[in-house]
């Protein structure tokens, strides 16, 4: 009969250790402001191969102790206020975050501070170029983003000449630096369109290399 | 600290001031984007198409901050409130029949407009509508870059273009006006600081218009509007077409209008 008990005992006995355990332990460690950067670093932004912590867009992360588990609060910077991949963004977040333990998570997009090419990392920097996307280098110090005076100054000007090769050209563009084709390294290259495919690129044309390019929009 | 609402003395004014500009923005995006898929060149398709989802974007995130102190959600101020409480100027709600100056022309005056409306506010003592602001005339600066270089473009183009160009900028003159209607309170917005004041705002709308109209080689009358005109789109009254325009781009919304999307 003993026989029997004992493993019924013992199991009782597990089950009463299980149930007296605080419950956040067997859904994952304790969140971590490092562990939720981590997260969101493996986060690429939906349009580009960059991660959203290297395009500069978490503004802030917020970890609150609740008695039913950790909620994380992540304030986000849009790079532009219409971009479409918003929802998309803050999905990402939420899925990721409460797969690593998150018991709740709330995204906020704020425009305090305003995003500005300023803000991506020199990791992000490289990953954009190596992918054909140019970076302005000093993004951001001859752009509109921080001040309403810096806002008023033309971005470009209407083209008064021909555009030579690339014969759609409609501005003269207003850089504050020459800018560089991420494929062959030449500075020889025109504004082609102000619009690229995403709300944040532009697209120039290479005279050297006779490719077309992106570039992060110098906002 | 910043306060995350305004002083509740203005927000009915910042409310009605607000949504001028953000129904602007509304009604001027949704008609842009009919260029979508039709412009004459593969990069105005995507030039028209992005300035639509700007200006989309724009008044998606006015409504939205709106929605912080108003009773109602920000769908339900973009798409359910009856045409008379709609704020945009008529400029807004002319349709351009796909004539490409009308279209560019349409462009040009709303957003040098939108310019000098958005320096107003840039200077906002509220934190919200200061940040929102300043985000929104970094993008403006390309929008009125692009209508620019299409006045020259078209204005230095040939006897065709340039006929239609000045036809075009002829016709929307008048109603370009419209957008300076006053919204009610401004006085107290601004002795609020809730918005700057600027006093020679059409003065130097004209002379921003101006400049660029000689670089094209083309014409400008503008004239301001009287303060005794009639109201207008900002108290609500509007042009024949904006029923057309206002049903079409709510119908979506109006066939469920408490559905969650
Ligand atoms: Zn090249």
């Amino acid at each position: 009969m003993r026989l029997l008990l004992q493993p019924d005992e013992t199991a009782k006995r597990r089950r009463n250790k299980q149930r007296g355990r605080p419950r956040r332990e067997r859904g994952a460690t304790m969140l971590t402001r490092d562990r939720v950067m981590n997260v969101l670093q493996g986060i690429d932004d939906p349009e580009m191969p960059i991660s959203i912590i290297e395009l500069g867009i978490v503004d802030d992360v917020r970890i609150e102790t609740r008695t039913d588990g950790d909620a994380v609060h992540v304030r986000l910077l849009p790079t532009f206020v219409g971009c479409p991949a918003l929802d998309l963004l803050r999905e990402m977040v939420e899925e990721r975050l409460r797969a690593s333990g998150a018991q709740a998570v709330h995204v906020e997009f704020v425009f305090d501070p305003p995003w500005s090419v300023s803000r991506i990392s020199q990791a992000g920097r490289e990953r954009l170029e190596r992918f054909g996307i140019a970076v302005p280098q000093r993004g951001g110090q001859g752009g509109g983003a921080s001040t309403c005076q810096a806002a008023s100054r033309p971005a470009l000007v209407p083209l008064s000449r021909s555009g030579g090769e690339d014969a759609g050209a409609l501005y003269e563009a207003q850089e504050s630096e020459p800018v560089r084709c991420p494929l062959c390294g030449s500075e020889q290259t025109t504004l082609h369109s102000p619009f690229g495919p995403t709300r944040c690129r532009s697209i120039h044309y290479c005279a050297d290399c006779r490719n077309a390019f992106e570039r992060m929009k110098d906002v | 600290m910043s306060a995350a609402t305004p002083p509740p003395a203005v927000i009915p004014a910042l409310t009605e001031y607000l949504l001028a500009l953000a129904d602007d923005k509304f009604f001027l995006g949704h008609l842009d984007s009919d260029w979508t898929g039709l412009a004459p060149l593969l990069e105005e398709d995507i030039a028209f198409s992005s300035l639509s989802q700007d200006e989309i974007g724009h008044a998606s995130a006015i409504y939205q901050l709106i929605a912080t102190w108003d009773g109602r959600s920000a769908d339900r101020i973009a798409f359910g409130r009856a045409p008379g409480q709609y704020r945009c100027a008529s400029i807004t709600t002319i349709e351009d029949d796909f004539d490409w100056a009308t279209a560019i022309a349409r462009r040009w005056f709303c957003d040098h407009f939108d310019a000098l409306r958005l320096q107003r506010l840039c200077g906002s003592n509220f934190a919200p509508l200061k940040a929102l602001a300043t985000r929104i005339a970094a993008e403006e600066r390309i929008h009125a870059a692009h209508s620019d270089a299409w006045i020259v473009r078209l204005g230095k183009g040939n006897a065709d273009s340039r006929g239609r160009l000045q036809a075009a900028v002829d016709r929307l003159s008048t109603p370009a006006a419209d957008l300076f209607e006053p919204t009610p309170g401004v006085s107290d917005l601004e002795a609020a600081g809730v918005i700057l004041s600027d006093p020679r705002m059409f003065e130097r709308w004209k002379e921003s218009l101006e400049r660029v109209a000689a670089a094209g080689g083309i014409s400008l009358r503008v004239s301001p509007r009287a303060a005794s005109a009639p109201p207008a789109g900002r108290a609500g009254r509007h042009q024949p077409g904006f029923a057309a325009v206002h049903a079409e781009l709510s119908e979506v919304f109006q066939l469920e209008p408490d559905a969650a999307w």
